[in-house]
């Protein structure tokens, strides 16, 4: 019997996926050319993605029970995880040509880690979870050691397929243990066998559940499990590393959100252990971060302390039952702009082989170009959570949903590091705003790049702005 | 190194066969689970089936699935010798000399008191038959010689592993219309066992050359194992187009499947899965991989003598050397029987008795021995073949191996699969006419893509293209000198 | 508990392929090694069988022993891998502590799963359970995201490899 598949769910990953095989197939034809047709049909597609997913919307929709899940968590991952990938396409082929790295393969490369994004934003069910999880690794672990000719690109990308592979098995494992335990792969069977399924079950489900909390938590680097993201951040290409920071991790947080959630009125117990490997992850970015010279290294820190956020919001979720997904929503809209807009910055000032490493290299930034340093300001402040932009509403949600859970303790963790964060995030301020040593010729910004460091800075500061509405479009309010 | 005792010889001796013998209750024990329950028959003599029928259940199907084992291996093991005999002597025909056409000749004596007086100045002639019994007493007597430094139980593992995967290939053959007697288990997974036992053969050759502490048996084990992975994929995806063909993988069907009449309407011909266009480019996909797969000419490479010396094989010698000898003419024979399966109609003859009458033969194709005469006769057949490719074709060199497998074999067996696909489709849903019309043009369509990445512009640019992806330096032209006109003036 | 041939059959092929586990852990020689983990995955094929999943095993014995294994022993061979002594190590604490964690969770498993096991009486199977004609229906229909998903897995791992595995950009 064939089943009725609603396409309209499905569409947007498999446009992706297609682009991705049609943009391999055009770069096998046409190769490294100076008009980069590689690049313009990822973007198309990438766009046609884009315009699907704004056009669908809608109510909560289910394809094959529960292996592709439309609701609205889901949709807006989707659409942050595509336009990501879009931004650092776009952005990508100045970067290559500054680098010397002339592998068009990058393309089809983003595409299909979109498309793993994409399917483990949209899913409620393990296997087609781990099969997402893997699609978006292993072409990351391919993306990261991308640049050949540079030994800490190489010394990256194996870093994170060893330690990925391993957190990998753990994550199958756990999968296995479930599947032992409820006799299916849907993660909304957990709840009945948790409450009424037998004692004996319980205890394989909450190995299985650590398990998985290992495997999910490597893919957000929360904090025990944190190790592999400054070295892979560091040596990974600028503009791969933005996608890993954005669009790679979309997913990874929208899935422990959706396990999370999935424990429904049982999640006493999960949600305190998510809330301190929360803990862990804040303390270890912000505080570790202080310390970074380097700015990748830097901003892998800030994007570990980003995780232990989504990790309180995941935590609130577990204890509260039924909270709604307002503050996940609002939390990765402001991180995924703002990243990737710090990213953009950092991009652009990548030219003839060389690229800002450490902090100094930012110096004199404001006087070489002006739009780049005061977009910075805007980003820096939403990574803090100050002022009127997206940062800031999107902590405050995940704040209130803290306390309605009754977990006030943490919610006073999260203000506290939110704070120390300032600290390290005013040290690339200042030296952005410090007078230039050494190379003090002006930036010049190409289209692309202005155009995505323009979206970014709109769609911080406008999220704030148009919240009320966004809040109606989102069917929250 | 010190000549081994007669004890240690006993005991080398004794381990090999305890190897063998644990092997093949492997076997036995694989095959008994999977069987289905052993059908009723008055056939055998009543006191041994009453025999039977007074054991537990369990034990009756191992005893039928042994007894069954035993019936399949030996249509496989007995004729080795023949087989080598077969080929010496067709290879000498081909190559115009006279091969071994003497050992075996007896003449005995006009005037010896011993001979009895019939046989007094008597000439038999076996044509050299006995030569290959003869070199097989020689190298199971000769001495055991294993070079220092090797890996011991990897070293007599190896040619162990060889034989039992060509022992065992032909267990889900049918080779007659008799189910109680073959196959020795009817899995429904019967095509895959074949595929799953050959890929086994690679650790044979792989343990031998790695085994033997020789960089040329490394060498040989390396191409071995490359060069069997990449010939499998081609080999599956062919055989899974005639599978959807088929709608089965039990080899039981597939041959009944082509006892219909030929394309359905030809009524005296039986449907043979070579006379359909699907089967005759996958049968000839098939073939080309069975040679690489058992490392025949022009694929031996990983015994390439004026390369690696002997390859895999340099160190071995006696009756380990022997072996590998004989797994390799038996796995030859085995893969001549799977092509007749799945594409010359099993144990049928080419022409559908019924059909015209003749009860008579038909009646002869489904007993066992029948059934089996021709099975036999379409080995010898691809025996044949393999011979007569070997005496035709030089060997590739590795990176022609390669490209063919890769870049031939795969997207031709993938774009046959997919035209097979779309036949079924629109076979089943618009009727046979429009399905045939739509696979002919798709045919027509792939030929013409070959043709143009094929064509002369096309490949040059695909050949830069591909210089350019490898980053090698594009490979020039020699410069063509002018020549200078003032020279000549 | 009446102890049946089928039993037996089980017994000896878990056992065989538990010991050969053991083997994986225990040689010092990568070779030896990679042939006991073959030999469990065969094994493992076998177990297969024994419970009506014949596609399952021999596709078990097709992918695993007949291809990944064959290129573990291939990369192994190329690294040289034999020389034991290479790859020894001193007493490690890390090692107790392994053993330790091992041992653990086997106690915790089989405490879960050893008293659900006495309790089943006899597997009952579905007509045609295992069969290719039903892995394939379910496949392509039920399981037929996860399914073209895996193929996307597959596309981008063989693109991965070849982007990697590329000569030396000049």
């Amino acid at each position: 019997m064939i089943p009725t598949i609603d396409w309209g769910v499905i569409g947007p990953v498999a446009i992706v996926a297609v682009t991705g095989m049609i943009a391999l197939i055009v770069h096998m034809i046409t190769g490294n050319s100076e008009k980069n047709f590689t690049q313009k049909v990822t973007v198309f597609g990438l766009l046609i993605a884009l315009t699907s997913l704004l056009a669908a919307g809608g109510s909560e929709r289910f394809v094959l029970q529960e292996m592709v899940v439309m609701d609205r968590l889901g949709s807006v991952g989707q659409l942050l995880t595509v336009f990501s990938a879009l931004i650092v396409a776009l952005v990508s082929p100045a970067y290559l040509e500054a680098k010397r790295i002339k592998l068009g393969e990058f393309y089809p490369m983003l595409a299909w880690a979109t498309v793993g994004g994409m399917i483990v934003c949209c899913t409620r069910n393990l296997l087609v979870l781990f099969v997402g999880i893997e699609i978006l690794s292993i072409s990351l672990y391919v993306l990261a050691g991308l640049h050949r000719t540079s030994k800490k690109s190489e010394e990256s990308a194996i870093k994170y397929f060893l330690l990925g592979a391993f957190a990998t098995g753990f994550l199958l494992y756990g999968i296995a243990m479930f599947y032992g335990a409820t006799g299916s792969l849907n993660m909304s069977t957990l709840v009945s066998y948790w409450l009424h399924g037998a004692p004996e079950n319980k205890i394989l489900l909450s190995l299985s559940f650590a398990l998985i909390a290992v495997g999910i938590g490597f893919k957000c680097s929360l904090a025990p499990f944190h190790q592999w993201t400054p070295d892979v951040y560091e040596g990974a290409p600028t503009n791969v590393v933005a996608f890993m920071a954005t669009g790679g991790k979309v997913g990874a947080f929208v899935a422990l959100w959706n396990f999370a959630d999935s424990f429904g009125h049982a999640g006493r117990f999960v949600g305190m252990t998510i809330a301190t490997l929360a803990v862990l992850s804040m303390l270890v970015g912000n505080v570790l971060a202080m310390a970074q010279k380097n700015i990748k290294r830097l901003l892998a820190y800030s994007s570990i302390a980003n995780a232990g956020y989504v990790a309180v919001a995941a935590a609130s979720v577990a204890i509260a039952f039924r909270l709604n997904h307002i503050a996940l929503i609002f939390f990765l809209f402001g991180y995924v702009l703002t990243s990737l807009g710090v990213f953009v910055v950092v991009l652009a000032m990548a030219k003839d082989g060389e690229e800002p490493m450490s902090l100094d290299d930012l110096k004199g930034l404001a006087s070489r170009s002006p739009i780049l340093a005061y977009s910075l300001v805007v980003f820096v402040l939403s990574l803090i959570g100050l002022g009127p932009v997206s940062g800031f509403l999107g902590k405050l949600f995940i704040l209130k949903d803290a306390l309605t859970a009754n977990l006030a303790w943490l919610a006073v963790v999260m203000v506290l590091n939110s704070i120390f964060g300032a600290f390290y995030y005013f040290g690339m301020l200042r030296s952005a705003f410090a007078p230039a040593e050494g190379d003090a010729r002006p930036i010049s910004l190409s289209i692309p790049q202005t155009f995505s460091l323009s979206v970014c800075v709109v769609g911080v500061i406008g999220a704030v702005v148009f919240y009320a509405p966004l809040l109606a479009h989102l069917g929250l309010r | 190194m010190a000549t081994p005792t007669a004890a240690q010889r006993a005991a080398g001796t004794a381990l090999d066969f305890f190897t063998t013998m644990i092997l093949l209750l492997i076997f036995a024990i694989g095959c008994e689970v999977s069987t289905t329950a052993w059908a009723e028959s008055g056939k055998f003599t009543q006191a041994f089936m009453d025999w039977l029928r007074s054991l537990d259940p369990t034990l009756q199907d191992v005893l039928a699935a042994l007894g069954r084992a035993i019936l399949a291996i030996i249509p496989v093991f007995a004729p080795v010798p023949f087989i080598i005999w077969y080929e010496r002597r067709l290879l000498s025909w081909m190559q115009d000399r006279i091969g071994p056409n003497r050992t075996g000749n007896i003449t005995f004596s006009r005037t010896s008191k011993l001979i009895p007086s019939f046989l007094k100045g008597k000439k038999f002639k076996l044509f050299g038959l006995a030569q290959s019994i003869a070199d097989g007493i020689k190298l199971f007597t000769k001495e055991d010689i294993m070079p220092t430094k090797t890996d011991k139980f990897l070293f007599i593992l190896g040619p162990l592993i060889a034989l039992f995967v060509a022992l065992t290939l032909g267990g889900t053959i049918p080779w007659a219309g008799d189910r109680r007697f073959t196959p020795v288990a009817d899995i429904n997974v019967g095509l895959l066992y074949v595929m799953a036992i050959s890929s086994l053969g690679a650790y044979g050759l792989v343990l031998a050359g790695y085994s033997s502490n020789n960089k040329y048996s490394l060498l040989g084990a390396l191409r071995a194992s490359a060069q069997l992975i990449s010939y499998e994929l081609a080999m599956g995806v062919s055989l899974a187009a005639m599978v959807m063909v088929t709608g089965s993988l039990k080899m039981t069907e597939i041959v009944a499947a082509q006892e219909a009449p030929l394309l359905g309407f030809i009524g005296f011909l039986p449907n043979w899965n070579i006379f359909t266009p699907f089967g005759l480019v996958s049968g000839f996909i098939f073939l080309i991989c069975m040679f690489a797969e058992t490392n025949r000419p022009p694929f031996d490479l990983p015994e390439a003598e004026n390369e690696l010396v002997a390859g895999y094989h340099t160190e071995y010698s006696t009756k380990r050397w022997g072996l590998f000898m004989m797994a390799e003419y038996m796995a030859m024979f085995t893969f001549s029987m799977v092509f007749s399966t799945v594409f010359l109609g099993g144990y049928h003859m080419p022409i559908r008795w019924e059909a015209i009458g003749m009860d008579f033969m038909a009646g002869i194709e489904r007993s066992y021995l029948g059934g089996l005469s021709v099975m036999m006769l379409k080995g010898v057949a691809g025996l044949t073949l393999y011979i007569w490719v070997r005496a035709t074709y030089p060997r590739f060199r590795y990176d022609q191996l390669m490209n063919l497998g890769w870049k031939f074999l795969l997207p031709v067996a993938t774009a046959n699969l997919i035209v097979t696909a779309t036949w079924i489709m629109i076979s089943k849903v618009y009727g046979a006419a429009p399905g045939w019309m739509f696979a002919i043009g798709l045919y027509a369509v792939a030929i013409a893509v070959y043709l143009l990445l094929r064509s002369k512009k096309s490949r040059q640019y695909l050949d830069t293209r591909a210089v350019d992806m490898i980053n090698q330096p594009a490979r020039r032209a020699p410069e063509v000198v002018e020549p200078v006109a003032e020279v000549t003036a | 508990m009446k102890i049946t041939p089928d039993m037996i059959v089980f017994a000896m092929l878990a056992g065989m392929a538990a010991l050969s586990a053991v083997g994986v852990v225990a040689f010092r020689n990568a070779v030896r090694s990679a042939l006991c983990l073959v030999f469990t995955f065969f094994l493992l094929g076998f177990l297969y069988f024994a419970l009506n999943m014949e596609m399952l095993g021999i596709t078990q014995i097709v992918v695993y022993t007949g291809a990944i294994m064959v290129l573990f022993l291939f990369v192994i061979m190329l690294l040289n891998l034999g020389a034991s002594h290479v790859l020894e190590e001193k007493s490690d604490p890390k090692k107790v502590i392994g053993i330790g964690f091992g041992v653990s969770l086997a106690v915790l498993l089989a405490s879960q799963i050893v008293p659900v096991l006495i309790k089943v009486n006899a597997p009952t199977a579905p007509e045609g359970f295992g069969s290719p004609q039903v892995i394939g229906n379910v496949l392509f229909t039920d399981y037929v995201f996860p399914f073209e998903a895996v193929s996307i897995l597959l596309l981008l791992g063989i693109v991965g490899s070849v982007l990697l595995a590329k000569r030396r950009l000049s």
